[in-house]
């Protein structure tokens, strides 16, 4: 188990550091930031200024060297743009987007896994067939057009919703949220359901076709022969079973919700972290996007870690060993 | 009283247009501590024989007739919450693949316990003792430690054991074995079916056992029922129907055992394929295939007589009627 988590860090850490070249180097191919940042008018004099103020008259190993010194010390360098710290900047968007993916993860599982339940028990019915049509829908329609209907439908023509911001957040534990509010509630709402549109319906099918997977198995014939009730077959035999597959899914698609939220948080101008990221690719603002990368890559290790520990929860044939 | 009395049972596959006749009016009785092998090919019928008697049958096979009577109850009249409430109880059921049978994420004991709990009102603890005394009866050592165990971490032959105990666990009065030693080794084989057999004769257990072995069938069985194509072509004790079978069909199997001729010589074998049961051929459905055939074989033949407590479905059977 230790060997385990030991194995698994150095994993993330060789994994932080290669994305963080991958960045550096792509971010620096990109083009010139001053060419952005200075007033046209500047002179010579104070575009050098600038440039060696901000270490870029350096060549880019040098650049490097030193990103990836001050990265061992927990700094990610300062924005071009905003001149604060670029981690900062991040962390302090970070809970608008986590809100927004966790708020979007649970509608997705309570809507789609009880959905799926019944698509695979019953793929006969009407209803199964309908959901199962509707689900097909939700997996093909882009996001951020069902995000412009949405915000046409209730926000403009049925004027129920608002389409923008976070609306009033609360602080619970020093974290600004809006679930504190009702309207906070009301902004969230959107969003939150556009992004859980896709996921939704790729939880439903999944759970679709793992119940219809346990029903053929053995195990569910030899419950019915011993008699048990159908609702024990069901809740306890098939949905242990599919559980595993939702699980490891499920935190795949938490960690693909963070990263993907851009295109919702823009269309719902959602201050999150992906709306910083958009701003921070046009202003070539490579502190910003590569803090933001590390702290993506992070969320994502983690969030694996985590449903690796699970998945040795729920199935009692995984045991978490460091393999040689 | 038969514990199981079954009469003219019959079994449909796909829609009601052109449905094929997987089994075709099979009648069967077991008595009390009685051992009755079903025995038969892939596709005779064997298999959905034992899932309709215990009501587990699926769409798209459906029970398109007969009687179904378990102590003198005629299941085939029951819903299925009731025909629930004698399944596991009442009649117990084994299946092949002891791999396959437990659920791979239940604990034994969950396993075992629940099996209890669904037809007595026993408390958890109770429940409990029972397992870990039944798990002991199945020659289980250790049964305390296994109790707490995933499947995954038993063997294929302590697995059968475990899903023995679970069909045993509420004492039937009949078993449906549907193959469970075919999975194994010769030992374990053996070994499982000693164990049946013990138990057979503690509790008077009537046991269904079905079989494409003849050997297993031979040594264990009182009386024997071979199935063709979903019918019963012969039937009569284990060691009459053996030794001089009536069935020209049981007859050609009995000949394909290896070991029935000098080593070196072939193996006898069929020429031929089963008939297609959508829709079933007309007259004797092994008439494609058998050296006895006659032009009055394209009429069905009857089930009849063949010597003391022995029925055959053949005109020309290869022991004489009395």
């Amino acid at each position: 188990m230790s060997g385990f988590m030991i194995r698994r860090l150095i994993q993330a850490l060789l994994v932080l550091l290669t994305m963080s070249a991958l960045v550096f180097v792509a971010v620096f191919a990109i083009g010139d930031p001053l060419a952005l940042l200075v007033d046209p008018q500047a002179d010579r004099h104070d575009i050098a200024r600038v440039r060696a103020g901000l270490g870029l008259d350096q060549p880019w190993w040098v650049q490097y060297a030193r990103f990836v010194g001050a990265m061992a010390h927990g700094d990610l360098g300062r924005s071009f743009v905003h001149g604060e710290p670029a981690i900062r900047l991040v962390l302090e968007r970070m809970p608008a987007t986590l809100e927004l993916a966790v708020a979007a993860l649970l509608i997705a599982l309570l809507v789609g896994v009880p959905l799926g339940l019944w698509v695979g028990l019953q793929p006969r019915s009407w209803s199964a067939r309908l959901i199962d049509a509707l689900s097909l829908l939700g997996f093909s329609l882009p996001t951020f057009w069902v995000g412009m209907m949405f915000i046409m439908l209730f926000g403009v023509w049925l004027g129920w919703l608002p389409t923008g911001g976070r609306g009033e957040t609360t602080l619970w534990l020093g974290i600004p949220l809006s679930i504190g509010s009702l309207d906070g509630w009301r902004h969230l709402l959107l969003p939150a359901l556009t992004l859980a549109l896709f996921k939704c319906s790729l939880l439903l099918r999944l759970t679709a076709s793992a119940t219809r997977e346990a029903l053929r198995q053995d195990y569910v014939r030899f419950a019915r022969a011993r008699g048990l009730h159908p609702a024990r077959i069901v809740f306890v035999h098939v949905f242990k079973n599919i559980l595993i597959p939702i699980v490891t899914v499920s935190g795949l698609e938490f960690g693909s919700l963070i990263a993907f939220a851009v295109v919702t948080e823009t269309v719902f101008a959602w201050p999150g972290m992906g709306k910083l990221l958009i701003e921070a690719i046009g202003q070539l603002d490579r502190p910003v996007v590569v803090a933001y990368l590390l702290v993506t890559v992070t969320l994502f290790v983690t969030i694996n870690l985590v449903v690796d520990l699970l998945y040795a929860l729920l199935d009692p044939r995984v045991r978490l060993r460091s393999r040689p | 009283m038969s514990v199981l009395d079954v009469k003219d049972l019959t079994i449909h596959i796909g829609d009601t247009k052109s449905p094929a006749h997987a089994v075709d009016s099979v009648s069967l009785h077991i008595e009390r501590g009685e051992v009755v092998a079903l025995v038969g090919e892939s596709g005779s019928g064997k298999t959905l024989t034992g899932l309709a008697i215990a009501g587990l049958l699926d769409p798209p096979l459906r029970r398109v007739g007969g009687e179904i009577t378990l102590l003198g109850e005629d299941l085939s009249a029951l819903p299925e919450r009731q025909l629930r409430r004698r399944r596991g109880d009442r009649l117990a059921m084994v299946f092949q693949d002891p791999m396959a049978t437990l659920n791979p994420v239940l604990r034994i004991e969950t396993q075992l316990v629940e099996t209890i709990r669904a037809h007595r009102n026993v408390g958890r603890s109770a429940a409990r003792d029972e397992a870990l005394a039944m798990l002991d009866e199945v020659g289980i050592t250790f049964p305390a430690q296994r109790l707490r165990a995933y499947p995954h971490e038993l063997s294929g032959g302590m697995r059968q054991r475990v899903a023995i105990a679970a069909a045993l666990i509420n004492q039937p009065a009949l078993l449906i074995a549907d193959e469970p030693t075919t999975a194994l080794d010769v030992t374990l084989q053996a070994q499982i079916l000693a164990l049946i057999d013990q138990y057979r004769r503690d509790h008077g257990t009537a046991v269904l056992w079905i079989t494409h072995d003849l050997g297993v069938a031979a040594g264990f069985a009182d009386r024997v029922l071979v199935m063709y194509a979903g019918q019963i072509v012969e039937s009569g004790p284990c060691a009459r129907v053996l030794h001089a079978p009536a069935h020209p069909y049981t007859a050609a199997l009995l000949g394909a055992i290896p070991g029935s001729v000098p080593p070196g010589t072939p193996l006898a074998t069929l020429p031929g394929q089963p008939p297609s049961l959508s829709p079933p051929p007309e007259g004797c459905r092994f008439r494609a295939r058998c050296p006895r055939a006659e032009a009055a074989c394209i009429a069905a033949p009857p089930q009849v007589a063949a010597g003391e407590a022995r029925t055959v479905r053949c005109f020309f059977p290869l022991v004489t009627p009395p």
